[in-house]
């Protein structure tokens, strides 16, 4: 029965945001609530449609760059955005499809938010969660404390060098990237030692032979400046 | 006069009874033995003697028995580690005596008792290497000149010669005493023979000063391994008790105790990876402290890797396509601040290149703890990417359509204001790639990370914070080897010579 009520919801919330956007006086304004709250409906919506299915694309065209536009909605609409993307990290820790972990969790990277942070952190220790969704969540807490966002997903994973003593991944090494100057988009603003607290949870893992590989090098990453 | 306990020894021997006292000096052979003279075979008075006795016959009288083969002196160092046939030597035993030593002997002194004539020869004490070179000789002489004929006794007899060989090279391994001559004698009305029991006193060398020798290979190609010995003469054990390296801008230290029990040489070997001076001090026991040695140094020098390999990085000559992402690596939001087309730094275009590196740690030898290029660096292609909302297809791109009666201030972006965006980053990027191959064409960046360096204690590895700190030392490697000059030709420049154009108008949100 959900499988189709939220794929309503999901149109019903695109709707209102196209309308929204279409017919807004004002646009120079801040993201008001009720902009944010339709992005956080869609959002949710398309989200939970696509982790129930597995990470199979939602049906429908121009659903998943509405779903983009709105996440990207709400990287400016600070607590309320920081709390849909937290939902969206956790809901998405059973996934182990990259590419739909990427279009879920990867808008918010760079989201400098307390929810993001903690969703992160609790995704990134749990070994429940997919070795993927851990190493997206890994990716996040590097991004929100370094700002580099340039940084993917490939290049946090395990290279010829790892050893179980040592797990090695790319991350920035000989990435040569211009333009790019560490960014973040602000939320809630973490509290302070928040960055202290994502190195030692780093470390951890990649100190721990018990965790996977992928995660450990991702940790290695993580944990760098 | 002649000395009355030699006299009394001579006469005992003069009366047929052997007492025979074998001492080592310095050393300690202590022997003794009482035995009655046998009955000669043929004689000729008190002296008969037993001139026509047989080896065999000696043998069996005891004669080659009167002293221990061997024996060790009271330091250990030096010993008799055999005498042939004995140490007695005269007329019934007329053969030369062959002793062979153990040790750092360099002086041997040989004194008889007995009786023997006081003229002719008294024999000859003669030394010899372990590989029997001579290295020595001294004929025996007189004891007590005076003792030969007193007034109280003009018998032209004394008891015993003696002689020191002292040599200034070598070592002594073995001494021949060559006999007396004469063996028979007149003695008054009677005939003496010729008898000397031997005492011999070793003389041990002072050992020579410990001295401690560094040596490293002279010249490796960065990479290879060095070795750097320390060898301590004479062989003695030792405890390796500081190492220290320093090149241009590195130094090492360790004061690990590595103890060489058996005194072989200690050997410190690792991956070379710069010019470094390296010193090596142990301690030697000297009458049981522990004594430090003058520390021993030595240079290595190294030398660059060559070949094809090693040179002429280039970037690939096609110039990359634009790729448009809506994401990683650029920002899910490239426009965060409403009202502006001004977006954070690389939001809606990057160059990007990666240039990978295969670095290497040496934790051994005398450049422990230097990052290095195990491997040359190889280029993978790179990538221009361009934000997917400045694309006409994007509901952003849809949503730019400018207000057409506004003629002051600012207007609405439109369609052609994004084109122009999109044109500009890439047109920006595409710079970024030409001045990036330009660079690499100018510079031997291959060369330049091939002699790249840095420092990471590699002990801390596995320790929290020891990743970054590695990646701190490789960076700054790389930086010093090339990167703060790319920087500054490939990023800074371009950026400030070529910025992209931002149209000066107000995005509308899709």
């Amino acid at each position: 029965m959900s499988q189709h009520r939220r794929p309503l919801l999901f149109v019903a919330a695109c709707a209102a945001m196209l309308g929204r956007a279409t017919t807004a006086q004002g646009q120079a304004a801040a993201a008001d609530s009720a902009r944010c709250a339709q992005a956080a409906n869609l959002v949710r919506a398309y989200d939970q449609a696509m982790i129930e299915s597995g990470g199979h694309a939602v049906e429908g065209g121009g659903k998943s760059e509405q779903r983009q536009l709105a996440a990207a909605q709400l990287l400016t609409c600070g607590a309320e955005g920081g709390t849909t993307a937290a939902a969206t990290i956790r809901s998405a820790r059973f996934l182990t499809d990259t590419t739909a972990l990427n279009e879920l969790v990867g808008p918010f990277d760079d989201f400098r938010d307390t929810a993001v942070v903690n969703a992160s952190m609790n995704v990134a220790a749990d070994p429940s969660a997919s070795i993927e969704a851990r190493v997206f969540a890994l990716r996040t807490l590097w991004v929100v404390r370094t700002g580099k966002f340039w940084i993917v997903y490939d290049r946090m994973l395990p290279t010829s060098e790892s050893t179980s003593a040592h797990p090695v991944a790319a991350c920035d090494d000989g990435l040569e990237v211009t333009d790019a100057k560490p960014a973040w988009s602000h939320g809630v603003e973490p509290p302070p030692g928040f960055d202290a607290a994502i190195l030692t949870l780093a470390d951890q893992l990649a100190a721990d032979p018990l965790q996977p590989m992928a995660v450990r090098a991702a940790a290695t990453c993580a944990a760098r400046p | 006069m002649g000395n009355p306990a030699r006299r009394i020894g001579r006469r005992i021997s003069a009366q047929g009874i052997a007492t025979c006292t074998a001492t080592i000096a310095l050393i300690a052979i202590a022997g003794a033995c009482t035995e009655p003279r046998p009955t000669a075979p043929t004689g000729t008075g008190a002296f008969a003697a037993s001139r026509g006795w047989t080896h065999a016959d000696s043998a069996a009288a005891g004669d080659f028995d009167r002293a221990p083969a061997s024996d060790a002196i009271s330091d250990g160092t030096a010993s008799i580690v055999s005498v042939s046939p004995s140490l007695f030597q005269g007329y019934t035993q007329p053969n030369a005596i062959d002793i062979t030593l153990a040790g750092p002997v360099n002086s041997v002194t040989v004194v008889g008792n007995g009786a023997i004539e006081c003229s002719g020869d008294y024999g000859t004490l003669t030394g010899f290497d372990a590989a029997g070179t001579e290295l020595g000789s001294v004929p025996l002489e007189l004891i007590d000149p005076s003792d030969c004929s007193p007034p109280s006794n003009p018998d032209n007899v004394t008891y015993g010669a003696h002689a020191t060989l002292t040599v200034s090279r070598g070592i002594i391994a073995s001494v021949r005493i060559t006999p007396m001559s004469p063996l028979e004698f007149p003695v008054f009305d009677l005939v003496g023979h010729a008898s000397q029991l031997y005492t011999v006193t070793l003389g041990v060398a002072a050992p020579p000063p410990a001295t401690l020798v560094v040596h490293c290979d002279p010249t490796v190609v960065r990479g290879q391994t060095v070795s750097c010995t320390a060898t301590v003469t004479p062989t003695q054990p030792y405890v390796v008790t500081h190492r220290h390296a320093d090149g241009a801008g590195y130094t090492f230290d360790s004061a690990d105790r590595i103890s060489q029990s058996d005194g072989a040489p200690y050997e410190w070997s690792g991956q070379a990876v710069i010019d470094t001076h390296v010193s090596i001090t142990v301690e030697v026991p000297v009458n049981g402290t522990p004594t430090a040695l003058p520390p021993g140094t030595s240079e290595l020098a190294v030398t660059p890797r060559t070949g094809a390999e090693w040179t002429g990085l280039e970037i690939p000559a096609t110039t990359p396509t634009p790729e448009y992402v809506a994401g990683p690596p650029l920002l899910a939001n490239p426009f965060p601040t409403l009202g502006t087309l001004l977006s954070p730094d690389g939001a809606i275009g990057q160059y990007q290149r990666v240039i990978a590196y295969y670095w290497g740690t040496v934790a051994n030898g005398p450049n422990t703890n230097l990052v290095y290029t195990r491997a040359p660096a190889t280029i993978q292609p790179p990538h221009i990417y361009i934000h997917a909302w400045l694309l006409p297809t994007s509901a952003f791109y849809r949503a730019q359509h400018a207000d057409p009666n506004v003629v002051l201030g600012r207007n609405h972006c439109s369609a052609a204001d994004i084109d122009r965006l999109r044109n500009n980053t890439i047109a920006h990027e595409d710079r970024h790639y030409t001045e990036d191959r330009a660079f690499f064409e100018n510079q031997d960046v291959q060369a330049a990370l091939e002699a790249a360096h840095g420092e990471f204690d590699v002990s801390t590895l596995g320790q929290p914070g020891s990743g970054q700190a590695l990646t701190a030392a490789r960076d700054a490697a790389a930086a010093a080897a090339y990167k703060t000059a790319w920087d500054a030709a490939v990023k800074t420049a371009v950026d400030q010579q070529y910025p992209v154009q931002t149209p000066d108008c107000i995005p509308r949100q899709p």
